[in-house]
């Protein structure tokens, strides 16, 4: 194949296997009488005190080591865990970040202060993170960010502004990706990453209602911020290096099939319950399902098979690239095609939960190809991968 | 995967096919030749016990051969053949001579005629698989007439006995050719799209316009990224019906394999034409032989369209559960589930 290596099929470890029981019992206790709706924010449902629970389970920071609190578990207890997490529609946005991204950033790149600061409070969920990326100028083209942090005689200063940052107005803390030196004409030269405490003065974070009526994004504006010498994290000036080492992490897990899953099994239940009670199961339901069930479980082995590829310390970023893309479109096509079938007859659908459900899962889809890299620019990274850049 | 055995069936396949054969016996239908070169390498055998005489691999060990004979368009149905030959070994049965492909669109009418109705491969196939009347057969085409439709390059075909052939081979009880056919043909129809998604990159940075290979262009770069995701997307699907050996009546592997890749064959094939321009519509230019392939091997055995309702009854029917139980009790591959040998 003109992609490196097509991807063949791998397996979770039995220790992985049996992780399963115990998060459903687990999930059965904290998730009952929860309603479809409020699941279905997924990975953006935010709940510190089911974060707090997480954590006396010792499952935040699953994958960071026992001596700082972490559960020391491998990329494939990791997969288990969320995929049952992910599936139920778990509050998990609260630890998420930190647990998917910072955790495993400063436990690589950070000092010995820091990662003895830093890493137990992430794993007994005290310390949220967000990550500050994107700007007003900068979205797509990353590089491009104007944010900068002048190095003075002790520490930095920091000034410039962050935009859709989730979850900054409940945060503890940013990583935040700024300009160090040189202009935006250095492109990927001159840029680091910082760990903003944002409880400092001279921060100001203003919150974005989204369509939904949800506020989880923000502006962050800095205004002279002064920074310690130890805020910077890793090198300074490979900041962009450090940025792409996380992407494969990022794009190539469960979270990028799993964001209709609250949807989809509401929609099955009432299927199995009132559509069959109105006219039958026709066909075309069927088919529906059997057609969204078989992608499903393709990506699931192309997930398992690339977290394979990652803990075995490769870094497949093309085929996570791919994985990515193919899900998220999985997760849009969801929506759109349940919406399609239930209003394909006359009857009326008098299911609330579920009508919200879908009117939650509509109008926030376009975000799960735009978080993370767009399609677009994963689309031009799987055509350099395929010998055409 | 046992890749010593893959890599030397690829060899073999690549060396036997190429183009001018593979047309040659499309348009003459006599492939006597390169099935003697192929029977005489040992490969039919793969799937039959060593205690009589095969290699006693397992389908998933076996599972590039299948895909080297998509990706270089054999004209021939190996992969029936080797699973026609592992039930005669386990019958106790003679071998038969020349290769062997499967139907399950055979009728027996009330006086004995026989119709099987677009049989893959039967215009070069010995033999022909099929369950008629609660019991399975071997039937031999040589004793059947040939009808259309002709298509170009085509070797698909309409056979009809007119009486019972006296050497029918009789295969005992019913076998699940439905979803060995589904199988196969996911991991057939893989090799074949991966064939098509190199020879359509390839041409994208060969031809130029406005000054640059026409690859060069986001609108192009877009459409095949997309194009591989699927590709890679069957290929996964194609292997995981392979892991459990031979699949039995109902197979949700089977289906999910097939569905998955007849669901990606509009998309890759329309966009390989459409990269390709106007020269990928000519008898002389290569590309039809795989996209004729993916778009007749979509049909076979059944489109997505019959795979995604057998599932999707079989999920809202016979399962309670959340749509992950699902995919974890019947459409999920575990280390000790896999067949090896």
């Amino acid at each position: 194949m003109s992609l490196a290596q097509p991807l063949s099929l791998a397996f979770l470890p039995s220790h992985a296997l049996a992780m399963r029981q115990e998060v459903r019992a687990f999930l059965d206790e904290h998730l009952r009488g929860m309603p479809a709706d409020r699941r279905a924010r997924s990975w953006m449902g935010f709940d510190a005190s089911f974060s707090k629970a997480m954590a006396r389970q010792g499952w935040v920071g699953v994958t960071l080591p026992q001596a700082y609190g972490g559960a020391g578990l491998d990329p494939f207890c990791r997969f288990v865990l969320v995929e049952e997490m992910l599936a139920r529609g778990a509050p998990v946005s609260a630890h998420w970040i930190a647990d998917r991204q910072s955790g495993p950033l400063i436990h690589k790149f950070g000092s010995a202060v820091q990662k003895a600061f830093y890493l137990p409070k992430i794993c007994a969920a005290e310390a949220f993170f967000c990550i500050g990326m994107s700007e007003p100028q900068s979205g797509s083209d990353l590089v491009s960010v104007r944010t900068r942090a002048v190095k003075q005689d002790k520490g930095w200063k920091l000034n410039g502004q962050k935009l859709w940052t989730t979850n900054a107005h409940r945060s503890h803390y940013m990583i935040a990706l700024v300009r160090t030196s040189g202009t935006t004409d250095d492109r990927q030269q001159g840029l680091s990453q910082f760990i903003v405490d944002l409880s400092l003065p001279g921060i100001r974070v203003r919150s974005i209602e989204d369509l939904t009526g949800d506020a989880h994004f923000n502006e962050v504006f800095f205004d002279d911020v002064v920074l310690t010498d130890d805020a910077l994290i890793g090198t300074e000036g490979a900041g962009w290096q450090q940025v792409t080492a996380e992407l494969a992490f990022e794009r190539s897990g469960p979270e990028r099939i799993y964001s209709s899953m609250v949807l989809l099994d509401a929609w099955l239940a009432y299927l199995r319950k009132s559509a069959r009670a109105i006219g039958g199961l026709t066909d075309s339901m069927a088919r529906l399902a059997g057609r969204i069930v078989i992608q499903l479980a393709v990506l699931r082995s192309m997930s398992i098979a690339t977290t394979s590829r990652l803990a075995a310390g490769e870094s497949p970023v093309i085929e996570a690239a791919l994985m990515k893309d193919l899900g998220t479109q999985l997760e849009q096509d969801i929506p759109a095609w349940i919406a399609e079938e239930l209003a394909a007859g006359d009857a009326p659908v008098t299911d609330d939960e579920l009508l919200l459900t879908l009117s939650y899962v509509t109008q926030v889809a376009p975000s799960y190809s735009l978080r993370g890299g767009t399609r677009e620019i994963l689309r031009g990274m799987i055509a350099r991968g395929l010998g055409l850049r | 995967m046992d890749s010593l055995f893959n890599d030397a069936a690829d060899k073999l396949l690549a060396n036997l096919c190429n183009l001018e054969t593979v047309r040659q016996v499309e348009l003459t239908h006599d492939a006597v030749a390169m099935w003697t070169t192929i029977e005489d390498s040992g490969f039919t055998d793969a799937w039959v016990d060593e205690a009589a005489g095969g290699a006693g691999l397992s389908w998933h060990d076996t599972f590039g051969l299948l895909l080297a004979a998509g990706r270089h368009a054999l004209p021939l149905p190996l992969g029936p053949t080797m699973y026609v030959r592992s039930l005669l070994a386990q019958a106790g049965h003679a071998q038969i001579q020349g290769c062997a492909t499967l139907s399950t669109q055979a009728i027996q009418a009330p006086l004995g005629e026989v119709v099987a109705h677009a049989v893959p491969f039967g215009r070069v196939a010995v033999w022909v698989a099929m369950n008629l009347n609660g019991k399975a057969w071997l039937l031999p085409t040589t004793a059947a007439s040939h009808e259309g439709p002709a298509v170009y390059g085509s070797l698909q075909s309409r056979l009809r006995w007119a009486t019972w052939p006296a050497n029918a081979i009789s295969l005992g009880d019913v076998k699940p050719l439905r979803e060995v056919g589904a199988a196969l043909w996911a991991g057939m129809m893989a090799g074949a799209m991966t064939a098509v998604l190199d020879r359509t990159v390839a041409y994208a940075n060969e031809r130029s316009q406005f000054g640059k290979s026409i690859g060069k262009f986001q609108a192009i770069q877009q459409q095949l990224s997309q194009m591989a995701e699927h590709v890679h997307a069957v290929h996964m699907a194609a292997e995981m019906a392979f892991a459990h050996g031979a699949p039995a009546s109902g197979d949700p592997l089977a289906a999910l394999a097939k569905g998955r890749a007849s669901e990606a064959v509009s998309l890759v094939a329309a966009t390989a034409h459409g990269v390709h321009g106007a020269m990928g519509t000519t008898a002389e230019y290569p590309l039809h032989l795989w996209t004729r392939r993916l778009h007749e091997w979509r049909m076979d055995f059944g489109s997505e369209a019959l795979w995604q309702r057998l599932l999707g009854e079989s999920l809202l029917l016979e399962s309670a559960g959340s749509v992950l139980d699902f995919v974890l009790t019947r459409l999920s591959i575990e280390a000790d589930s896999i067949e090896s040998t």
